[in-house]
């Protein structure tokens, strides 16, 4: 039905204040490499004016696609390989737990501080960790660039593997639109094809105007030479978050909702993570069942 | 001095030619021109009506009856739409969550409007200040409101919650806790309304007749015997219409408050059914669902309207009642 190609990618990580650390007496040696250590730093970090660890908490689109990577982690998925849904297993409950423990634990909040603006949070000591994506760092650029601030990667389960999600805008063509060749190329020449302006159109997108990943290595390249990805933190970026990036999934609404439920109902509403769990998968075997579209990745 | 004698010459040219031009015209007898005078008053309301309202709510019942891809695909499917409402459960969900949004709503806002009516009835120095003070939130745009209010009742630096402190309530999280969200947003809601349906009580107090409580003075009747016998029965007429109003605002007019509060979360706790309907047609590109949705939602607020004209014989009072 459509013909994309995605323009950027922006991949999560944890951000932390860097001042709140040393005020703590910690250092990069601290960095919490498991979810327990995770909660347990966010606990040292929380007081009554602070947020020790920042999960979203807002219902929608935005929380699911923060909440994936997690599930991710433990082995789960929305829609297994053999496009049975695989969301009833162990790894989607401890990530739904993950986030309930956040909250019970009085470490995560219910809404999100500073009216959700990360940078102004950190800044002024509203928070001291917060998963978040990488346009965070143009924006620190742009509006506060005297604050300091570091990143790490999503820590792991027990037993878990490193994963993390990207997001980010595409150049979309409709199919059934008058001319959809016309467009379709217009798509290439924009951002996809190997004419130097295009390449440059991408690593100054990535690079200058906001702070991503560019999806081209052409343009990962172009802007890795101009110096785009030299900063400690976009190099950070590139070389330790990157790596293990998974894209975004389009999960039809049915899914999508199923699983915002879970998450919602078992980290604001305190419902059971296994009850929600089972819930979500049930519902959504029952949407795979008569589902005709294509293959859900 | 030559423009008197001009208008004068004018003005019986004019007449001169007036019997001419009412002869060619078509006799219209007085019923005829009070059917004309009666359909050029209505024809502005009912051509905006028309267009505005009526139009919408059939295209939007013909949408329902359709699956619309939202890339321009449309595929009839008849009552489907229809038969798949009563097969979701975050629709029965969202349609409870309205009902106690409307009845916490309606009779909380009259109640407070009602009281601030009688207390800015009083003849008291800077009454009009307060008047004033009261109505001021209503001409505000809702979503500043809310938007000053999601501030006010922010987690860890909100007034509210420092207010709270200082005698001894621990901080809540109102907007971020599924048991106490729908309340917030009802009072919040409640402080946007009272003063507007608050000015139109104080009009129908004040059409009250005065020599009733002058009466009522002399033969010494108490402050709660003057509101029960005079003031509640000859405010009813304003009454229906504050209750009626206020029903219809509430099943439709909570989008914008609810989208800036709270989304419709925590945990689905605030999902009204006009935010659902916005859900299902913006977010999930459901059209023709959210078409069905909306206009189940439109046999509600008609449902309600004909109990509230039923149980009050049409807004018809008569002061024996």
């Amino acid at each position: 039905m459509f013909y994309a190609l995605p323009m950027e990618q922006e991949p999560l990580a944890i951000y932390y204040s860097e001042k709140v650390w040393e005020d703590a007496h910690l250092s990069e040696g601290d960095i919490p490499k498991t979810w327990d250590a995770m909660l347990e730093l966010a606990a040292k970090l929380e007081t009554k004016d602070r947020a020790g660890l920042v999960f979203e908490p807002g219902q929608g689109y935005f929380q699911n696609f923060t909440w994936y990577p997690w599930m991710w982690q433990g082995g789960a998925d929305a829609v297994g390989g053999d496009g049975k849904s695989a969301f009833d297993t162990k790894g989607a409950i401890q990530a739904l737990q993950l986030f309930q423990d956040g909250v019970v634990k009085g470490v995560s909040p219910r809404t999100n501080p500073a009216a959700g603006d990360l940078p102004a949070a950190l800044d002024k000591g509203q928070a001291a960790m917060w998963q978040s994506g990488i346009w965070n760092v143009a924006d620190f650029r742009l509006r506060l660039p005297k604050t300091r601030y570091g990143i790490f990667r999503l820590p792991t389960p027990s037993g878990g593997r490193y994963a993390t999600i990207a997001g980010g805008w595409a150049f979309v063509a409709n199919k059934n639109g008058r001319n959809p060749e016309a467009a379709a190329k217009f798509c290439v020449e924009a951002v996809g094809s190997m004419d130097p302006a295009s390449v440059k159109r991408v690593a100054d997108w990535c690079t200058v105007a906001k702070s991503d990943i560019s999806p081209r290595k052409s343009a990962l390249d172009l802007g890795t030479a101009r110096g785009g990805y030299s900063t400690p933190i976009m190099k950070q970026f590139k070389d330790d978050i990157y790596p293990g990036t998974r894209g975004e999934p389009r999960y039809p609404p049915v899914i999508y909702k199923a699983i915002s439920d879970a998450i919602q109902n078992t980290m604001l509403a305190g419902h059971k993570a296994a009850d929600e769990a089972e819930i979500a998968g049930a519902s959504i075997d029952a949407y795979l069942k008569s589902y005709e579209g294509a293959k859900i990745l | 001095m030559t423009a008197p004698t001009s208008a004068r010459t004018a003005s019986k040219t004019a007449s001169s030619e007036l019997p001419a031009t009412a002869a060619k015209s078509p006799k219209l007898n007085r019923r005829q021109r009070e059917g004309w005078a009666a359909a050029l008053f209505l024809a502005p309301d009912v051509i905006g009506l028309t267009i505005f309202i009526g139009l919408p709510m059939v295209l939007s019942f013909v949408l329902s009856l359709f699956q619309v891809s939202g890339f321009g695909q449309y595929t009839f499917i008849g009552f489907a739409n229809y038969q798949r409402i009563f097969a979701d459960p975050v629709f029965y969900s969202s349609l409870r969550t309205t009902l106690i949004y409307v009845v916490c709503l309606v009779p909380g806002g009259f109640v407070a409007s009602l009281l601030l009516a009688l207390l800015v009835r009083q003849k008291l120095p800077g009454v009009g200040f307060f008047r004033t003070a009261y109505f001021l939130p209503f001409s505000i745009s809702i979503v500043v409101v809310a938007l000053i209010w999601r501030f006010m009742l922010d987690d860890q630096v909100g007034v509210v919650n420092q207010v709270l402190g200082w005698v001894g309530i621990p901080p809540q999280s109102w907007l971020g806790n599924p048991q106490l969200a729908l309340g917030t947003a009802v009072v919040v809601t409640i402080w946007v309304q009272m003063g507007y349906y608050m000015v139109i009580l104080l009009g129908g107090l004040q059409d009250i007749p005065t020599e009733f409580y002058e009466a009522a003075r002399i033969d010494g009747a108490s402050a709660w015997a003057n509101f029960r016998h005079i003031t509640w029965p000859l405010l009813k007429p304003t009454s229906f219409f504050v209750l009626l109003t206020s029903t219809v605002a509430a099943l439709t007019g909570a989008f914008d408050m609810i989208y800036v509060l709270t989304k419709g979360g925590p945990a689905n706790s605030t999902n009204v059914l006009i935010f659902y309907i916005y859900q299902q047609a913006f977010q999930y590109g459901e059209y023709g669902y959210a078409a069905a949705i909306g206009t189940f939602l439109v046999l509600i607020m008609l449902a309600c309207s004909t109990a509230i004209f039923v149980t009050t014989r049409g807004g018809r009072f008569s002061y024996g009642d």
